[in-house]
């Protein structure tokens, strides 16, 4: 990888600009995520309420986007499944450097790496478990990006559902 | 979208040591009550946007990685600001705004590198290696 490159725009400053899906603007990120995150969903509650239930709509309505979803690598990606492979090649670059800034395997180490929204598992299997398999050893966690959170939208109560970490062999 | 984690166990099987079903935004690095082991790299890649801001931050500064480990973030950029969409709950946040929420998070930027892999009509991704940054020395 090169030198550190980027972060040169001046007039992208905090608090940064949005847009929406057509392009119109939506303002500043501070008062939008205070809109999207605290909606005033009902009147019989004070405002920690709200801005719990505002959170949880908010994520909710991304759970429900991904719940939708095809558990495969081309509907994790969006349908731009073909740019996995590229990607992959990417990311087994970036380990190898970061983590043999030598350039030789030879050692081999006990690593463990933590995959973040790991969906179907895309990035683990193709980077971690195929790439650096011995250096890993089986020392990898995959972690769910979302809630799973339901919302019951005759009386807008919401529930959360956490599972208990699942050891993969029990 | 406990779908996507029995797709991903019936394909990792136990090369993967834990799989844990949890909301991103309330991860703890806990299991059982007990603090987790630190990582050497967290990876997190296509799927920060559905972050808040404040949700973001958290969630790097309680990550528990090693001394000599790192956080990998892999992201779209758009050019300037963020892009919501109002579909999946998520935003497109700009080079600017992730250096900015990293500092917010005390995490330096030790690398970052724009790919040039993916199709050109896509939005631009943008990868960075991020440490947690040393304490400030207090000026005298």
């Amino acid at each position: 990888m090169p030198e550190v490159e980027g972060g040169e725009s001046s007039d992208d400053i905090y608090p940064f600009h949005g847009v929406d899906g057509e392009n119109n603007p939506i303002g500043p990120c501070d008062a939008f995520w205070k809109r999207v995150l605290t909606k005033k969903i009902r009147k019989d509650v004070d405002d920690d309420e709200n801005t719990k239930e505002g959170k949880l709509l908010w994520y909710h309505q991304g759970v429900e986007y991904w719940n939708h979803v095809d558990a495969t690598v081309d509907g994790v990606l969006g349908g731009f499944g073909s740019v996995s492979g590229a990607d992959a090649k990417e990311n087994e670059r970036i380990l190898r450097t970061m983590m043999y800034p030598e350039g030789e395997f030879s050692e081999i180490l006990e690593k463990r790496a933590l995959d973040v929204g790991a969906g179907v598992g895309r990035v683990s299997v193709r980077d971690f478990v195929c790439v650096i398999v011995f250096s890993f050893r089986r020392r990898l966690q995959v972690v769910l990006p979302l809630v799973c959170a339901h919302i019951s939208s005759s009386r807008l109560t919401f529930s959360l559902f956490t599972t208990d970490a699942n050891r993969a062999r029990s | 979208m406990h779908h996507f984690i029995e797709k991903a166990k019936a394909t990792l099987k136990d090369k993967v040591q834990n799989y844990f079903e949890e909301s991103l935004e309330e991860f703890s690095f806990e299991e059982d009550g007990k603090a987790l082991a630190g990582y050497d790299v967290i990876w997190i890649q296509w799927c920060i946007g559905q972050l808040s801001d404040a949700d973001f931050i958290d969630l790097l500064k309680r990550a528990k990685v090693n001394a000599d480990g790192f956080i990998v973030v892999k992201e779209n950029n758009c050019s300037k600001g963020f892009h919501w969409d109002d579909q999946d709950s998520s935003i497109t946040r700009s080079d600017n705004y992730f250096r900015w929420i990293f500092e917010q998070a005390g995490m330096e930027v030790v690398n970052s590198k724009m790919s040039d892999v993916f199709p050109k009509e896509l939005f631009a991704v943008r990868t960075y290696v991020l440490k947690r940054s040393p304490p400030k020395k207090k000026s005298q």
